[in-house]
């Protein structure tokens, strides 16, 4: 299997003030094409930031991070954003939308950057937005749509760029359950329909309950990878 | 530019997030710009009218004299009349210069049976000082000039005044002649005129030919003056002329009078501290919005930059608001302006501060002006100034590192 996502000896430090932290202590991952991957940990495990890592938006102390075999140390700023654009989707927790455009216009805007024509752009989000369950609500904005509803924009959005990865940081956790469900069903449908590969950090175990591989991270290193089976997963609503 | 074009609806909204804010940025720019037109407006129509009352005087565009006469105005220094189909007549006849004429000019002393008074005595010949000088339509009481070799005098009317004479009296004028003997000839009072109070103490007018037979300087001048179709005809004009005659000292206005260039000079120095201190207000403004603006979405700048947004593109983002958020101000700044002065065009009535507009070396209604290319200078310096003043929070906008960004509460 194509390896999208490796990083070997991934160590990262913050500092508080004086006082170090080590947020990554030695991380060794290989992430193949179309997997669903969690990471989940206590708070201060290391997730959110070895998502960081890997999505180019902080910088290792240590250690490499290739994706789709583009070592990230070698890339400049503007290079690590033009990878973020053409290889990498996001979805946070919040804020994951620009308040000032539409629906589709917040998945247009990726296409946009990318030089994809208006007619395709349009298309393309109006397909994706059909795909997560928005249709009807492409000219809305942020404020407009519930909670769920900004978050399956944000997959839209994700998706749109065809990105080798999708990070996730805590997609549910601002969600009712029902939502939550909903849409983790969604992201592992398009998972397995799509071959889209997925890395959701997380401490929900719904989330988890989804999820093919599931990695646990305790104090900065990987404690557990388990791939489970089919019949382990949570079936899609 | 792609991208700074890709941006700019999005800059677009992002101007209309805070409509109240918004609102008074945009008051704040296009009342700069208003108050900077308008003012370089009216300081322009004072400038030009306080040249307008100067020049219109004696002085003209231009003038022509014999080397050595603006230091010793004696009629020692003139020169011939040049010839009608010489070259410097040419000239004089082509289109750089729309009127002149030539006068003999020349220290003197008038006396009445009162008073003897210093003066200055100008030969003219009135029909060609028809547009060029105040003196053929300021004549109050008795009349005008009938040529240029009668025996009548124009006094101004505070010098017949202090002579204690009058129309129809006789008053003698005395000065050096061509040949450095005193000259002197009695001349009727046909004329009073009304000019500024020094003008009207000091100068005399009489016919060209009668200036000439009494001081016994046949054909010969003491200078030429000439008014150009434009001001921009002026220096043309004056290279034509150099070119004609290059043994006779042709000068602009400029340089004949300083003074009137100096307040010239003045309203572009007004215009100037004028636009330094209204920009630094909107400069304040605007940097305050926007970095108000820029600190309220530091996530959202992170999130941009995850989203595939370069530094440099989250920088273009924040300069493209402020100069939408500008060029929009300026824009109705300039409206206001092209407006307030349209308003204005007929004149503005400085009557009833007469004096005052006196002393200020200006006429009593003053024509403010809209000029194109001027407003259009000053804007395009303002808005550009705006934008300078604007680098600040865009830079600071571009700076976040995206992690650093979106960590923030």
């Amino acid at each position: 299997m194509e390896v999208i996502v490796e990083c070997r000896n991934l160590k990262k430090r913050y500092f508080q003030g004086s006082v170090p932290v080590d947020a990554l202590r030695g991380v060794d991952l290989q992430v193949e094409k179309g997997d669903f991957v969690s990471l989940s940990g206590p708070s201060g495990s290391g997730k959110s930031t070895l998502l960081n890592v890997l999505g180019g938006l902080d910088n290792p102390s240590e250690g490499s991070v290739k994706i789709a075999g583009q070592d990230l140390s070698q890339l400049s700023k503007g290079d690590l954003a033009d990878l973020r654009l053409q290889r990498i989707g996001f979805v946070f927790q919040a804020y994951n939308l620009i308040p000032v455009l539409s629906a589709e216009e917040n998945v247009e805007f990726i296409l946009q950057l990318q030089g994809v024509g208006a007619a395709e752009r349009r298309q393309r989000a109006r397909m994706l937005l059909a795909q997560v369950g928005l249709t009807g609500m492409e000219s809305r904005r942020p404020a407009q749509l519930s909670g769920g509803q900004q978050q399956r924009v944000a997959v839209a959005r994700a998706l749109a760029a065809k990105p080798s990865v999708v990070l996730a940081d805590e997609p549910t956790a601002n969600l009712d359950s029902a939502t939550a469900e909903s849409l983790l069903s969604l992201m592992a449908e398009l998972n397995q329909e799509s071959g889209i590969t997925f890395i959701v950090a997380t401490h929900d175990p719904r989330v988890i309950a989804h999820t093919r591989r599931r990695i646990v991270l305790t104090d900065g290193q990987i404690d557990q990878d388990v791939r489970v089976s089919e019949d382990e997963m949570a079936p899609a609503v | 530019m792609n991208r700074f074009l890709l941006l700019l609806p999005l800059a677009w909204r992002n101007v209309w997030r805070n409509r109240r804010r918004t609102l008074i940025t945009l008051a704040v720019v296009a009342v700069g710009v208003w108050s900077i037109l308008a003012f370089s407006s009216l300081l322009e129509a004072w400038a030009r009218s306080s040249r307008d009352a100067s020049l219109n005087l004696l002085t003209g565009d231009g003038q022509i004299h014999a080397q050595g006469y603006r230091d010793d105005p004696a009629i020692q220094h003139s020169f011939a009349t040049p010839p009608a189909d010489g070259a410097l007549v040419k000239v004089l006849n082509g289109s750089h210069v729309s009127r002149w004429s030539g006068r003999v000019r020349t220290p003197g002393i008038v006396q009445s049976e009162f008073k003897t008074l210093p003066i200055t005595l100008v030969g003219i010949d009135p029909e060609r000082e028809r547009g060029l000088s105040f003196i053929a339509t300021s004549v109050t009481q008795g009349a005008y000039l009938s040529g240029t070799s009668g025996n009548g005098i124009l006094l101004g009317q505070h010098l017949a005044h202090r002579l204690g004479t009058g129309i129809g009296k006789r008053v003698v004028l005395m000065g050096l002649g061509m040949d450095d003997a005193l000259a002197q000839g009695g001349f009727r009072v046909v004329g009073l005129f009304q000019a500024p109070r020094d003008m009207e103490d000091s100068v005399v007018f009489i016919g060209r030919a009668a200036a000439q037979r009494l001081l016994k300087a046949p054909g010969r001048l003491s200078e030429i003056a000439f008014k150009a179709p434009t001001q921009s005809d002026l220096t043309p004009a004056i290279q034509a002329l150099r070119k004609a005659a290059p043994s006779l000292d042709i000068q602009p206005w400029q340089i004949l009078q300083p003074l009137t260039k100096a307040v010239s000079n003045l309203s572009d120095g007004f215009v100037m501290v004028w636009l330094w201190i209204m920009f630094v207000l909107m400069a304040l403004g605007i940097v305050n919005t926007q970095l108000m603006s820029v600190f309220e979405r530091v996530r959202e700048f992170g999130l941009l930059q995850a989203l595939g947004l370069r530094p440099g593109d989250v920088m273009r983002e924040v300069l493209a608001e402020s100069c939408l958020l500008v060029g929009l101000g300026v824009v109705l700044g300039v409206l206001a302006a092209v407006m307030t002065v349209g308003a204005l065009h007929d004149g503005i009535n400085l009557g009833f501060l007469a004096k005052g507009a006196e002393w200020l070396g200006a006429q009593h209604v003053l024509y403010p002006r809209i000029d194109g290319t001027e407003y259009l200078l000053l804007s395009v310096v303002i808005w550009g100034l705006s934008m300078l003043a604007s680098l600040w929070p865009s830079w600071r906008a571009g700076r976040y590192s995206p992690q650093e960004a979106m960590s923030r509460t």
